[in-house]
């Protein structure tokens, strides 16, 4: 059994444990019954929520370090903008040398 | 063969083409050719982005759902034996833990949002913009020296020379961001094998806690109010309440396209990378999205609108 596998059991155990009718039952047991049911019943619910967490942690920390690349390639992404920026700056250079030879032309005659 | 019409009035025959009517010619033809390959990288970098924006909302709702759950499991334990303080902060911890780590899948999503984002501004000339700006104002300052200094060379229509300008600007762009593609291709495979293995356990866990949820609901909304012997004290809010159960369940099964949504961007990727057709691919990615986004909403799952 994967450990996949295995959690996809203890959930389906414990919406056995929290339905309805089980609910239903346990109310007319005894206190001593009803203590015990919802204390295994609740450690059971905790055992999931951490083996739950355990997996999302474990793929989330494969991600972090997939994050490293992945800001790398934001970096070099940043660094293409920045040299599609390149030719704006000498065209906007060139384009104020015009304006002043229009300026001096304009002197000139 | 003649090029000459054969009926009809005679055609002037185009005067051979100078260095300016090459300069158009080559710039319709880069414009032709740019727009084919602008297509696939503005498409992935808009499915990217959908893509992003729905695992970051889906994180958020397992967020709110896991918080949830774990309130519904503690009334209904309390329903049977009163539940102590020891047992609540044991809770609250392990909320904590799963807050935490499903935090830190909503920053991921974000940075994998601003990674896509950027590379449209690549595809799409956003950046370029800029240049063309630049070019603009080139013609501008071209068009007023050309009026000063009149009879000499710098004279003359510069409508040509920025409509080049501006293709070639945009061409430059979608290049880098075709380079950019294939080279990060790898790590974006990676990234997104990674993320459909997470929406996965995600999805499980969040179906999961809905069961969890809808089954303690149904029993302290529905079921309980009913079969008590007084009559329901608040009638509207049973049947808004049974009506939302009944309603949120069939929406369960759309969870799965946040497994579907990463396989498929990352089927995109090395499609795109490898100079292949993916565009229904990044179709199904953006269908995918907006099906995770009506389901959540089906849910109740959704943030409040602004």
């Amino acid at each position: 059994m994967t450990p996949a596998e295995m959690l996809a059991e203890l959930r389906a155990l414990e919406a056995r444990l929290r339905s309805s009718e089980v609910q239903a039952a346990y109310r007319e047991r005894p206190l001593a019954e009803r203590r015990r049911l919802v204390a295994e019943r609740a450690e059971l619910s905790l055992l999931i929520a951490r083996l739950t967490t355990a997996g999302l942690g474990a793929l989330s920390a494969r991600l972090d370090e997939l994050g490293r690349d992945l800001t790398r390639g934001l970096a070099a992404v940043n660094g293409r903008l920045a040299r599609l920026d390149r030719p704006a700056a000498t065209l906007n250079a060139l384009a104020r040398l015009l304006g002043l030879l229009a300026r001096l032309a304009v002197l000139a005659g | 063969m003649s090029l000459e019409p054969t009926v009809g009035p005679p055609r002037r025959r185009p005067a051979a083409p100078g260095r300016l009517g090459r300069a158009v010619a080559l710039t319709v033809l880069a414009a032709a050719a740019g727009c084919a390959s602008a297509t696939p990288y503005r498409e992935l970098a808009a499915a990217g982005v959908a893509y992003a924006e729905s695992a970051r909302s889906l994180a958020d709702a397992a967020a709110a759902l896991a918080i949830d759950a774990s309130s519904e499991r503690l009334i209904q334990d309390d329903a049977l034996v009163n539940v102590d303080l020891e047992t609540l902060r044991r809770v609250a911890a392990e909320d904590a833990q799963r807050l935490a780590v499903l935090a830190r899948l909503a920053s991921h999503a974000r940075l994998l949002r601003r990674y896509f984002a950027l590379l449209g501004e690549l595809a799409d000339g956003n950046a370029g913009r800029r240049t063309l700006a630049a070019v603009e104002a080139v013609a501008e300052a071209l068009g007023e020296a050309g009026n000063a200094l009149r009879g000499t060379a710098a004279a003359g229509d510069a409508g040509p020379a920025v409509g080049a300008a501006r293709v070639g600007a945009a061409f430059y762009g979608r290049d880098l961001a075709r380079r950019e593609v294939a080279q990060r291709a790898p790590v974006l495979e990676r990234e997104l094998a990674t993320q459909g293995e997470l929406l996965a356990s995600l999805a499980a866990a969040m179906r999961h806690d809905l069961e969890i949820v809808a089954e303690a609901r149904a029993q302290r909304l529905v079921i309980d109010p009913l079969l008590a012997e007084t009559p329901l004290a608040d009638p509207e809010r049973w049947l808004a309440a049974r009506r939302e159960l009944l309603l949120g369940a069939p929406a369960q099964g759309e969870l799965a396209a946040a497994e579907r949504a990463a396989g498929d961007l990352r089927d995109a990727v090395a499609a795109i990378a490898g100079q292949r057709p993916a565009l229904d691919l990044l179709a199904e990615v953006v269908a995918d999205a907006e099906a995770i986004g009506a389901a959540l909403a089906a849910l109740g799952l959704t943030e409040a609108a602004p």
